[in-house]
């Protein structure tokens, strides 16, 4: 090399010394809280008893159940088929803004074709509205409203 | 080096390099579905393929980006330097195998052309968390694509080493892109604190050795010589320079090679024709100065290859008085023939 490149190396990596670990950083104070990567169900998860609601679309069929007792409630996403979009994360709207998703509250994450369930907060059984959302693109799919 | 383009017979080191990178790859790959099948079983093979392809990528562009760092500071790396296009146009299937499946798996299923949707479908482009992060990798594949289909050296000569080595300097912004497309895609969605363990620990260990050996070479740069005497530069003692090796100085501009060879020493332009070579760093081989990078080849009393190629280095005059080596910095023109200094001259 000669000695102009050389140089001109040295101040690349002198710039990506300060660039790099700034990206990383800053990508990981964004790091959502909730983290869809681990909320795919276990594959034994059994649907509860009791079906209280139903919205059945082209693609899917989508359940609020509860057990017996009325203790516990669950959201059962049946896919017929695979998803258009392959990495779809089911949210409760907490708020009626769906401009700023992750402020809701992360339900779980849809993928291929088969049947989902998801537990909820055992106040879930009124005011449910559901939103599946595209994280790759950033945006929303469709909204469930039971 | 073969003087017309032509694919050169794989010697035994080339072929058991390339082995070892197809099977080692195969079985990173091979460990990385086994895995997953086991562990999370639920993922499908399109999604295991594209994460597998895309880690094992960023593997192999980190260590093709230490190699250069690494055979500055050890030669025992000089044969990884000889071969590394090899892991770069490896590098560039992987990451391309990722890309087309990713544009496949997360674009090609609407009604919009999968490139159009990869830059509309998601337009956060001021939102760091929402950012389209698949845009970034993208525009590093493009970066690894060019350098992959111009790492032959035919492209080198048409191209002009400054304008190839500029191209492949792209590498750098490819290598910040991928850190970023890493960390606003996967860690935000795998956001196990051992990934972004790994990306940092994979920068450091990258930035680290570029900046050690860039100083070091700044430090050789920067060497002071006592002031010259009818042109010539006391450099070094004779007994300092080992039979068909060089020592290298920085008197003015450039380096200067001065090897020993045959009871006599020589001085040429220490910078290979090929790719910037240093060499100084090689040694003699039948006779040529051969450069420790890729093998090219100058007669050190010239600085010519030897026929049929035709690269040629700048020569200089070299001195001994007693066991002193004294250098002249001016250089004479390419290919020019100086006669050597001899050693037991006294």
């Amino acid at each position: 090399m000669v000695k102009q490149l050389r140089k001109r190396h040295l101040q690349v990596w002198a710039v990506l010394l300060l660039l790099i670990p700034c990206a990383i950083i800053a990508g990981w104070l964004v790091i959502p809280n909730q983290q869809p990567g681990n909320l795919l169900q276990p594959q034994e998860s059994t649907a509860l008893q009791v079906i209280l609601k139903s919205v059945q679309k082209e693609n899917y069929i989508v359940n609020l159940r509860t057990n017996n007792d009325r203790s516990a409630s669950q959201l059962e996403w049946i896919n017929k088929s695979a998803l258009t979009s392959p990495s779809a994360l089911i949210y409760k709207l907490t708020n009626t803004s769906t401009k700023d998703i992750s402020s809701n509250d992360l339900i779980g994450r849809i993928d291929v074709k088969g049947t989902y369930h998801f537990p909820l907060k055992n106040d879930s059984a009124v005011n449910n509205k559901f939103v599946l959302y595209d994280i790759i693109h950033q945006q929303v799919i469709d909204t469930i409203n039971f | 080096m073969s003087a017309s383009y032509q694919a050169i017979g794989w010697n035994r080191q080339k072929k058991r390099y390339d082995w070892f990178i197809a099977g080692f790859c195969a079985l990173y790959l091979s460990i990385f579905i086994v895995l997953t099948a086991i562990f999370n079983s639920q993922y499908t093979f399109e999604t295991v393929l594209i994460r597998s392809t895309s880690t094992l990528a960023i593997l192999i562009l980190h260590v093709i980006l230490c190699i250069g760092p690494l055979s500055r500071l050890n030669s025992k790396f000089l044969p990884l330097l000889y071969n590394r296009r090899h892991l770069g146009v490896t590098m560039f299937f992987l990451a391309a195998i990722h890309g087309t499946f990713s544009i496949i798996h997360f674009h090609a299923l609407g009604d919009v052309n999968p490139f159009v949707s990869l830059f509309t479908s998601n337009t956060n482009y001021n939102s760091l968390h929402g950012f389209p992060f698949q845009a970034l990798g993208f525009f590093a594949l493009i970066i690894f694509f060019l350098m992959a289909i111009t790492s032959h050296d035919f492209w080198l000569h048409n191209l002009s080493p400054k304008v190839w080595k500029t191209l492949h300097m792209f590498v750098y912004l490819a290598y910040f892109l991928v850190i970023m497309h890493v960390m606003l895609g996967a860690i935000q969605y795998e956001s196990h604190p051992v990934f972004v363990i790994m990306i940092a620990m994979g920068a450091i260990t990258v930035i680290s050795l570029h900046l050690i050996t860039g100083l070091k070479e700044v430090k050789k740069d920067n060497a002071r010589f006592d002031p010259a005497k009818n042109g010539f530069v006391s450099v070094c003692d004779i007994n300092e320079i080992e039979e068909s090796r060089a020592k290298i100085f920085c008197i003015d501009k450039e380096r200067i090679a001065v090897y020993r060879f045959e009871n006599s020493l020589y001085a040429i332009h220490n910078v290979c024709k090929h790719q910037g070579g240093p060499l100084g760093e090689g040694k003699i081989i039948d006779g040529c100065i051969t450069c420790p990078w890729h093998g090219y080849q100058y007669l050190p009393n010239n600085g010519q290859s030897p026929p049929p190629f035709k690269e040629k280095v700048s020569t200089y005059d070299v001195m001994v008085e007693g066991t002193k080596v004294w250098l002249n910095p001016s250089p004479f023109p390419e290919g020019t023939e100086r006669p050597g200094a001899l050693i037991n001259n006294k």
